[in-house]
């Protein structure tokens, strides 16, 4: 006989299964994996052929706002199209709980949010060709990156858990993820007595951190933080709707 | 099996369930009937643990359950109205799926369930691409995965033709055999064809719970078409009589094409108790009355529409049936 926290498990990893199987059998996350492939060796490739230095930089900069908009478009459908669709009935009243459902679905949304990324480590290799390339701040880069799209991917399981509508939720998510990836270029305008708090809370000032290699504690607590914290908003709001 | 203690649930300003009290026994149909929006989908909402009261307790086996008792959930096989799956996949992919969910060998448990429901020949086409009936059948399979001691069923023949309801009831016959089905419908016949007990309720409370056998008129109606003796005396002879209620003239004539000859006759409904057949008694009152000449003498017949209709009309509550 299974014991309850090994049935809950059993659940979680058949829904997060699911989930994946519904990104990677239909054409969805190679559209948009194509796109942001796309968009990110246009935008960085331009910068590179112009200003000839052999780093990674450039990419990594565009990285939080690139983002801010691709795993929206991945994460929106997580809850509300269950929703809309009716099967969400029924998947709550299966003996698995919320916070199983919350998770598999998140993780679900990150584990595709890094395949979209896995593409973009032949630009470090290519970079490398041309010379010699530091490759600390791009490993940096990159596990900025993950906690990046956790972020990012959390917030996306939050909107969708707001409404039935993918469109709204898709919305809802674009604003929060883009507020936290443009705060950055609005700390001009904010008071200084105000300017550590929201410099704190800019995901951008976090991840520059990492784009250099450098791996602050600090830095890792906020993303895992603000990964956490979307996720008990996403829970307490399943919750609630009960 | 299933117990509701004083249940209440309010959604915005809509009070939806209030003060349901019912007691479920294992084995059997039971069946929720109401018309639509009555409460019936939030009451097996809260009992399947998709909603928690605003108010009350409910008990699955005799202990406390609410939307976090995972460790219930297992008792219980669901299916909402519609029988929402996702269409995109394999009726097989589904069930596999729901079978990975609850902990099961797809491998061994899916064929089980799909030779149960009788969808072998559907079984490796979309589900969107299945006919309703069929569609009916993977959300049945669907409740059956887990073996469930109680399957929880929402307007189950609800969008189905003719054909298919019979074999959807036929499935739900079986399946009842060795379990508990609980179903929710607005259509009589089908709980009078399904069901031995049934739960009545109209704007978020009971109106009866009973048995269909004494699923019955809360009066009876006889229709007297008479001579020789005006409403007063007729009154009082017929107040004498046991279950006696009232009799009122009725102004349109009992049978339109003998209009003419009808109309200088004195057409009256009795109300009587509904244990009663008062129409033996009235006859020998007749003797009693020396000028009454009885013309036309019946009882309306009572369809369980009727009764559901005098349950569920406003104001009105049951008076036969155990509350």
């Amino acid at each position: 006989m299974k014991t309850t926290a090994t049935q809950r498990l059993t659940a979680g990893k058949a829904l997060l299964q699911r989930e994946l199987a519904h990104y990677f059998q239909t054409p969805t996350a190679y559209i948009v994996g194509a796109l942001f492939l796309a968009v990110s060796a246009g935008l960085f490739f331009s910068a590179y052929f112009i200003f000839e230095r052999v780093e990674m930089r450039r990419f990594f900069s565009m990285l939080p706002l690139l983002l801010a908009v691709i795993i929206p478009a991945l994460s929106m459908r997580l809850i509300a199209e269950e929703r809309r669709r009716g099967t969400w009935e029924i998947l709550s009243t299966l003996p698995i709980g919320n916070l199983e459902i919350i998770l598999s679905k998140f993780l679900a949304a990150w584990i595709t949010g890094l395949f979209l990324l896995l593409p973009t480590v032949l630009f470090a290799f290519s970079v490398s060709a041309t010379g010699a390339l530091d490759f600390g701040p791009v490993v940096g880069g990159y596990i900025g990156a993950v906690l990046l799209v956790a972020v990012y991917s959390a917030i996306g399981v939050f909107a969708s858990s707001l409404t039935s509508n993918e469109i709204v939720a898709l919305i809802t998510a674009l604003v929060l993820s883009l507020s936290l990836a443009l705060l950055d270029a609005f700390l001009i305008l904010i008071p200084t007595g105000l300017l550590p708090f929201f410099e704190f809370l800019s995901v951008g000032q976090h991840f520059k951190g990492f784009a250099k290699g450098l791996l602050d504690s600090r830095s890792i607590v906020y993303f895992i933080s603000l990964s956490s914290g979307f996720l008990m908003l996403a829970l307490y709001r399943l919750n609630r709707q009960r | 099996m299933v117990e509701f203690h004083s249940i209440g649930k309010d959604y915005a300003d809509l009070t939806a369930l209030n003060d349901v009290s019912f007691s479920i026994p294992k084995g059997g149909i039971i069946g929720l009937l109401g018309p639509n929006g009555a409460g019936k989908t939030t009451a097996l909402r809260i009992m399947t643990g998709f909603m928690q009261p605003t108010r009350g307790t409910v008990s699955i086996t005799g202990r406390p359950f609410s939307p976090d008792s995972v460790q219930l959930k297992r008792l219980i096989g669901y299916l909402p109205e519609s029988a929402p799956v996702y269409g995109e996949m394999l009726a097989w992919d589904y069930l596999s799926y729901e079978a990975k969910l609850h902990g099961l060998d797809p491998q061994q448990r899916v064929p089980e369930v799909i030779a149960e429901v009788g969808l072998q020949s559907h079984a490796h086409k979309p589900i969107r691409e299945l006919s309703k009936g069929y569609r009916q059948r993977v959300g049945l399979a669907h409740t059956l995965l887990h073996d469930p001691e109680l399957l929880v069923l929402d307007e189950p023949t609800n969008g189905l033709d003719p054909n298919q309801i019979l074999e959807v009831r036929n499935l739900i016959r079986r399946i009842a055999e060795t379990k508990t089905v609980i179903l929710s419908t607005h259509i009589m016949q089908e709980v009078e064809a399904l069901c031995k007990r049934v739960i009545v309720i109209h704007k978020g409370s009971i109106r009866y719970d009973g048995s269909i056998a004494s699923f019955s008129p809360a009066s009876r109606r006889v229709h007297l078409l008479t001579d020789g003796v005006d409403l007063d005396t007729l009154r009082e002879a017929l107040q004498k009589l046991p279950g006696f209620r009232t009799v009122e003239q009725n102004t349109a004539p009992a049978d339109p094409q003998a209009h003419t000859e009808a109309a200088a006759l004195l057409h009256t409904t009795v109300l009587t108790d509904p244990e009663y057949d008062i129409r033996p008694d009235i006859f020998h009152a007749a003797s009693s009355l020396k000028n009454l000449t009885i013309y036309e003498m019946y009882q309306e017949k009572t369809s369980m529409e009727d009764i559901f209709h005098e349950l569920t009309g406003d104001g009105s509550a049951a008076e036969g049936g155990p509350q």
